[in-house]
């Protein structure tokens, strides 16, 4: 229904969809080019040949550099990319969905509850699985405590969004004061450290069952949102734009809400809570891609990929100490923030 | 009422002055009956310097667990009494807990800012501070412990020991040639992050004295680093903390990260024992400590009778006759019993005096 009232609409624009595409490519090979040379770069010397000679496979590499590649790097470059991609992509669907470009998947308050969950069952049944799976429940559980809050048929009504990120504020605030209490009860020695080192963020303990873990959470959102591309596309205009558009505006909006408590919730399991990346993306790719929003998600999504793998790479080499991701994030999202919506502004004033 | 009761405890006039490790002087009261230790040591120690649990009125939540898991419990069971909900996170002590408790010494540290020691110095309550860093401080600890709880003597000669035993084992550390001088972290953590023991640790200190060579040591504190550090590093000996709950030799072995590491390659990965108080951080079991790190790293020049050392020195601390099934326990022969030598250097019937 709606694909095909936007599928005339590209048709006019022929040309430029190839245009489209191009970008997308172009976007695919610099990911191609990042992960390559994320694999190449670490604290162990490997030379870039050898890199390549390992990923091909043949046999004659160092048994000690294959393993490094294979066991350390891989999964934490690949881990990088899937979280990359997917709070990229979960900070564009929100910003669509609320129509405002602050939107954040922090906002809707699922990774503080994902954040407690985590803590919580570290408390009870430590570091591992059980720390991933808590974060996962409780992540879930804020995000229903938040529609619940919200109301139900929140979805057709004005002014819902106001209702949602208000909603959002007070699950993030119950939340967060548990993760406090938390703390407070925990060994000092023992429990606390190894919360503290979580909750700041970091992709060091990446390995493949992790991966395994975040692949399906994340994989099947992300399908999920690069199905519902179009609507939210309409539901970035105006719930009656979209309704004149033929788009039916609750059942995607739920669908995508959804979506992204499940990419956020599975990221702060496997990795703690790393910010920014949902803010900075979007809008880097809006600002050098323009606003044609046909690709943007898939742009926003391989964009997303690149730019975690970079920040985390130098996370885990710039120094002989490991800088904690969530910090490195939150210390280059910021300014590059601001210096977007300064040139925002200026482009207002501009035009 | 209250500020009266404490008034009336304050009262008596100071007997002694004492200078504490921050360098301030304290006026400490003739008797003192009521002693709270926030310092996580500092509850073993007092236990140690006094002979009993009488006084300690108040300790650190996170030194239970000495006592309910610890030998600590078994030397001194009225342990298992002493209110523990005095200081909070970070040391941070409960002001109304403190009046309540009518302590008439606080032993608190001394060099981790203001914010832990205002609320005891508000409530006027004499209060000795203590310094962390390198492992010898802890004889201070002992000797300032003495001092206060009127049992200088004992404080005195057991610092004296303290200093001598680490000095001799220092000694033989510094005569071990370099080349022969095993490269060897600590991992504070390494369950799942990963942090290692660098400059300004009593860890960092404690491998030096023992003629090993930290090579984190130019590294901040504690140090999270990558396991691509630890590759390149590459240590002949690595130890586990005794703070995470299921870390030991046999997981290192089997993490597939870990593979190819020299230690795992020669089996040379060691838990850290655990007595009366974990031996990892400074306590008054530091030169036990000490002693045990210098075997494992130059097993041909091991020191023979760590066992009867221990059973000695638990004598002459807690007055305790430890069994040999408890000294497997404290040496962790279990856990470490698959690593290199030591089976050979420890293990009962080894031990010759």
């Amino acid at each position: 229904m709606n694909e095909a009232t936007t599928h005339m609409d590209h048709g006019a624009f022929a040309p430029r969809a190839a245009f489209v595409h191009k970008t997308t490519l172009g976007l695919l090979l610099l990911l191609l080019l990042v992960i390559f040379g994320a694999l190449s770069i670490g604290r162990y010397a490997i030379a870039p040949l050898d890199v390549a000679r390992i990923l091909l496979g043949s046999g004659d590499a160092d048994p000690m550099a294959t393993r490094v590649i294979e066991s350390v790097r891989l999964p934490r470059v690949l881990l990088a990319l899937l979280v990359g991609a997917g709070l990229a992509a979960a900070g564009a669907s929100l910003q669509s969905i609320f129509r405002n470009p602050l939107a954040e998947p922090q906002l809707l308050g699922v990774s503080s509850g994902a954040a407690f969950g985590g803590i919580l069952a570290l408390l009870i049944w430590g570091d591992g699985l059980p720390l991933i799976a808590g974060a996962l429940v409780f992540g879930m559980m804020a995000l229903l405590a938040v529609f619940w809050l919200a109301g139900g048929k929140m979805a057709h009504r004005t002014g819902s969004a106001v209702l949602l990120v208000l909603a959002g504020i007070v699950v993030s605030g119950v939340f967060a004061a548990g993760v406090s209490l938390v703390k407070l009860v925990a060994d000092p020695q023992n429990q606390l450290p190894a919360i503290v080192f979580w909750l700041m963020g970091s992709l060091s303990s990446a390995n493949q069952e992790r991966l395994w873990l975040a692949l399906p959470c994340i994989g099947l959102s992300l399908a999920l949102l690069h199905g519902l591309r179009f609507q939210l596309l309409a539901l970035s205009l105006s719930e009656e734009d979209a309704r004149a558009l033929g788009v039916k505006v609750g059942p995607g909006r739920l669908l995508a809400l959804l979506a992204v408590g499940l990419i956020t919730a599975a990221s702060v399991a496997v990795c703690g809570i790393v910010g920014w990346v949902g803010l900075v993306v979007p809008h880097l790719v809006r600002m050098g891609l323009g606003t044609d929003h046909r690709n943007f998600l898939l742009n926003v999504m391989v964009g997303g990929a690149a730019y975690l793998i970079v920040v985390d790479t130098l996370a885990r080499s710039a120094m002989e100490v490991e800088i904690p991701l969530g910090v490195l994030t939150s210390l280059l999202g910021a300014p590059l923030f601001a210096f977007l919506v300064r040139r925002i502004g200026h482009g207002v004033e501009g035009g | 009422m209250i500020v009266l009761g404490v008034f009336f405890f304050l009262a008596p006039a100071a007997a002694r002055t004492l200078t504490d490790q921050n360098g301030h002087t304290v006026d400490v009261p003739a008797t003192i009956r009521r002693v709270i230790a926030i310092p996580i040591p500092l509850a073993s120690m007092v236990m140690v310097v006094d002979g009993g649990t009488s006084r300690l009125i108040g300790m650190n939540s996170a030194a239970k667990s000495d006592i309910t898991e610890g030998l600590l419990g078994r030397m001194f069971p009225q342990a298992a009494q002493i209110p523990t909900r005095i200081a909070g996170e970070n040391f941070a002590p409960n002001a109304e807990a403190l009046i309540t408790a009518r302590a008439d010494l606080v032993i608190q540290w001394g060099d981790r800012g203001n914010a832990i020691l205002d609320p005891i110095r508000a409530l006027g309550i004499p209060m000795l501070t203590l310094k962390y860093g390198n492992s010898v401080l802890a004889a201070d600890w002992l000797r300032l412990t003495g001092a206060a709880l009127g049992k200088p003597e004992r404080g005195e000669a057991l610092a004296r020991w303290f200093e001598q035993r680490v000095d001799e084992i220092a000694r033989l550390g510094a005569a071990v040639p370099e080349n022969e001088r095993p490269r060897v972290i600590y991992l504070m953590r390494g369950l799942s992050t990963l942090q290692v023991a660098g400059k300004g640790t009593s860890m960092d200190g404690d491998i030096r004295d023992a003629g090993g060579i930290n090579p984190a040591a130019h590294l901040p504190g504690a140090a999270v680093v990558g396991i691509e550090q630890i590759l390149t590093w590459n240590p002949d000996i690595i130890l586990l903390n005794n703070f995470e709950s299921g870390l030991q030799p046999a997981r290192l072995y089997a993490d597939s990260r870990f593979q190819g590491i020299k230690a795992i390659d020669e089996k040379r990965v060691y838990l850290y024992p655990r007595g009366g108080f974990r031996w990892d951080p400074p306590s008054q079991e530091t030169p036990l400590a000490v002693e045990w790190l210098h075997d494992i790293f130059h097993p041909r020049r091991a020191l023979p009778g760590l066992r009867a050392r221990i059973a000695q020195v638990y004598v002459d601390l807690y007055a305790y006759r430890i069994t040999e099934a408890e000294i497997d326990e404290v040496l962790r022969m279990k856990e470490n019993g698959q690593s290199a030598h030591y089976q050979t250097l420890f293990a009962n019937g080894t031990a010759r005096p």
